[in-house]
């Protein structure tokens, strides 16, 4: 993204003055489509975060008071953003040791047969969001494999559906494809002779892990962990589904205050709060890398 | 020999599915012996070197390694090191951190660690920028980090996978006599994979020759060149006269064309055998007058070289290769056209008469490594 981003000025440098308005042109689509689908939104929601709410009917009154943010300090609420970002923060974790794993995996196949196996990880992706979560329950769920196969071995199962159990196969299910793929992008950059020559110098797999195929795949973990980490804070389907619903998340939250309290001004305040710890949360992975890599280089100066 | 050798090959051999990469063979490396496997590319030495690491798994046979089968021992556990083609330096350290990589990775103390890895960067002559990163240094700079790596744990066997593929061709002959130099410092056995047949003979102790997965021929560089075994080691070291002759008794030869030539028999051929007689060029004489047992031929080409004149002549259905020092070049010969009368001679100890045809003729083109 970066190099894309660093090319294009120079494109523009180089083309001659009359195709500056042309080049215009062409941007105007994405600018608009940005603008519409993304910023306007955006703003509408902001500006609803500081309405009155009507207490009758629904829906905003205008007006601007910060008290739609200062509700949001009630336990309920901090309870449920803590669990989110527990959640969250335990879903990327899942996903990031999974998908790394898989994603060396494939990189040390033999060149032929990493696209097949790439293939496999998309299939599921391919398929709608809802349907894998259904997919779950029948998996987990009473008089589903799960539970058959652990009787006939012999042991007391029960449903796994509904469980904290389930929440997390589910999220990593679906999170898995985008924590593989940055990873595998960066490992597929390492020269494959290192792991020989870590090997020779006497590292074994964790030491040839920890010292070289983890700082060189940094820039493919952090994508990783930004990837899976900020859309599981918006998710609300799979508690629901999977957990029983009894522990909601900030999506479930957002919901909630919009379709059953019929409080928007909060539920955009809400939203509002979960964009910037969003960013907040790529600010950080961001700053530990930098961090991280420029440790590595004062260590090895 | 022994009781003491580096490493030990008994029976070794590699086969990809039904692709029979290295036929088995038997090999000792001394102790502080610098030993090249030299041979073109696709022959085998690069598997028979990774067989010896731990990087390939021999379909039968064993290696011992200071007299015990490491058979079942993973590389990192084995004595060995290795410098790679592609110096495989870890990108993300500096040259002092890749240096260290082995001691840390095997948890020396901090005093000593320092200690070992100036000593390594002093004997590559890289004392002077251990902070810069790989991507900062020229190529024979990072093969030098690459072999202080590779030496830095004092292993008994060093193994060197055609080092200096990628330098340019000042610097391979500088690195030739470095690595020697180094070699012998050291004390290390050192065991280089090659294929370029000019710095097998400059560094080596011994030299083992392949081609297609066997090895022809293991001897000291002086013997491979002067009394080659076969006719592909003949033409692959140095260049080389092959003339095809006929026995035509025990211990004398014929070529068509020419009569019997001067050649020293050494295997028993059978009369009736077809044979070649192998002459380095640099042996035969070339004269503008006959002289005792020349045969007349005349010159089809010649080409200066800087040091020396090569000639191609012809004699009876021959083209043979004459090299002839530039001093050496008398008057006369010097002022003798392209298609001059000329006679060449070469002395019986020069001629060496070679099985007509290796059971592996030789193929320097083709087949992938």
């Amino acid at each position: 993204m970066s190099a894309s981003t660093a090319t294009a000025p120079a494109r523009g440098l180089r083309a001659p003055a009359r195709g500056t308005l042309l080049g215009y042109l062409l941007l105007l689509p994405a600018v608009a489509v940005i603008v519409l689908l993304v910023i306007v939104p955006m703003a509408v929601i902001a500006r609803q975060s500081f309405a009155l709410s009507d207490p009758l009917l629904g829906g905003t009154m205008g007006g601007f008071t910060w008290d739609n943010y200062a509700k949001l300090f009630d336990p309920v609420y901090a309870k449920t953003m803590g669990y989110s970002l527990g959640l969250a923060a335990l879903n990327a974790a899942v996903c990031l040791v999974v998908g790394y794993l898989l994603a060396f995996y494939i990189s040390t196949r033999p060149a032929n047969r990493q696209p097949v196996l790439l293939m496999l990880v998309i299939i599921p992706f391919l398929t709608d969001f809802l349907v894998r979560t259904f997919a779950w329950i029948t998996l987990l769920g009473s008089g589903g494999p799960y539970v058959r196969i652990a009787r006939a071995l012999g042991f007391d199962a029960s449903s796994l559906v509904p469980s904290q159990f389930a929440v997390i196969m589910s999220l990593l299910y679906a999170f898995l494809p985008v924590a593989v793929f940055p990873i595998y992008a960066s490992m597929r950059a390492i020269d494959p002779s290192l792991r020989e020559a870590a090997s020779d110098l006497g590292a074994g797999w964790w030491q040839t892990h920890r010292r070289i195929f983890i700082p060189l795949s940094a820039t493919g973990i952090g994508s990783s962990i930004m990837l899976t980490f900020v859309p599981t804070l918006g998710v609300f389907v799979i508690p629901v589904l999977l957990g029983g619903g009894k522990d909601p998340l900030v999506g479930n939250l957002i919901v909630t205050l919009f379709t059953e309290f019929r409080n928007e001004p909060m539920g955009a305040a809400m939203s509002m709060v979960v964009l910037v710890l969003m960013l907040a949360s790529v600010a950080v992975i961001t700053g530990l890398l930098r961090l991280l890599s420029i440790r590595s280089n004062r260590r090895a100066a | 020999m022994t009781q003491t050798s580096a490493v030990r090959l008994r029976g070794i051999t590699k086969s990809f599915g039904s692709n029979l990469v290295v036929e088995p063979l038997d090999l000792e490396i001394g102790r502080n012996e610098f030993f090249s496997i030299l041979g073109p590319s696709g022959c085998g030495k690069t598997t028979l070197m990774r067989m010896i690491t731990g990087f390939e798994t021999p379909t039968a046979g064993s290696v011992e390694l200071d007299g015990k089968t490491v058979d079942r021992v993973p590389t990192r556990q084995r004595d060995l090191n290795m410098l790679f083609q592609s110096y495989a330096l870890f990108p993300h350290l500096s040259v002092y951190e890749n240096v260290a990589f082995e001691l840390r990775v095997r948890k020396t103390a901090k005093a000593e660690l320092d200690r070992r890895v100036r000593e390594a960067l002093a004997l590559v002559r890289l004392e002077d920028f251990p902070q810069r990163k790989p991507s900062e240094l020229s190529g024979g700079q990072r093969q030098r980090v690459a072999l202080a790596r590779a030496v830095v744990g004092r292993p008994a066997v060093v193994l060197l996978d055609e080092p200096l593929g990628a330098l340019d061709q000042k610097l391979r002959k500088e690195m030739q006599f470095e690595l020697k130099r180094m070699q012998r410092e050291v004390g290390i056995t050192f065991i280089y994979v090659t294929h370029d047949q000019e710095e097998a003979l400059t560094m080596s102790d011994r030299i083992a020759v392949m081609s297609k997965g066997r090895v022809l021929q293991v001897a000291g560089p002086t013997e491979i060149y002067d009394a080659p075994n076969s006719r592909f080691v003949a033409s692959f070291i140095g260049s080389c006269n092959l003339i095809d002759a006929v026995m035509s008794s025990a211990d004398t030869v014929e070529v068509a064309g020419l009569g019997p030539v001067p050649a020293t028999v050494t295997g028993g051929f059978a009369t009736g055998t077809q044979v070649v007689v192998a002459v380095r060029p640099e042996r035969m004489t070339l004269t503008d007058r006959p002289t005792e047992g020349s045969f007349a031929g005349v010159i089809s080409e010649r080409v200066f070289l800087g040091d020396e004149w090569t000639y191609h002549v012809k004699t009876g259905g021959t083209e043979l290769t004459v090299r002839v020092p530039s001093g050496e070049t008398s008057a006369a010969l010097a002022t003798l056209p392209e298609g001059g009368q000329v006679w060449v001679s070469w002395p019986t100890a020069a001629g060496r008469v070679l099985p007509a045809d290796d059971t592996t003729s030789p193929s320097l083109i083709g087949s992938p490594a």
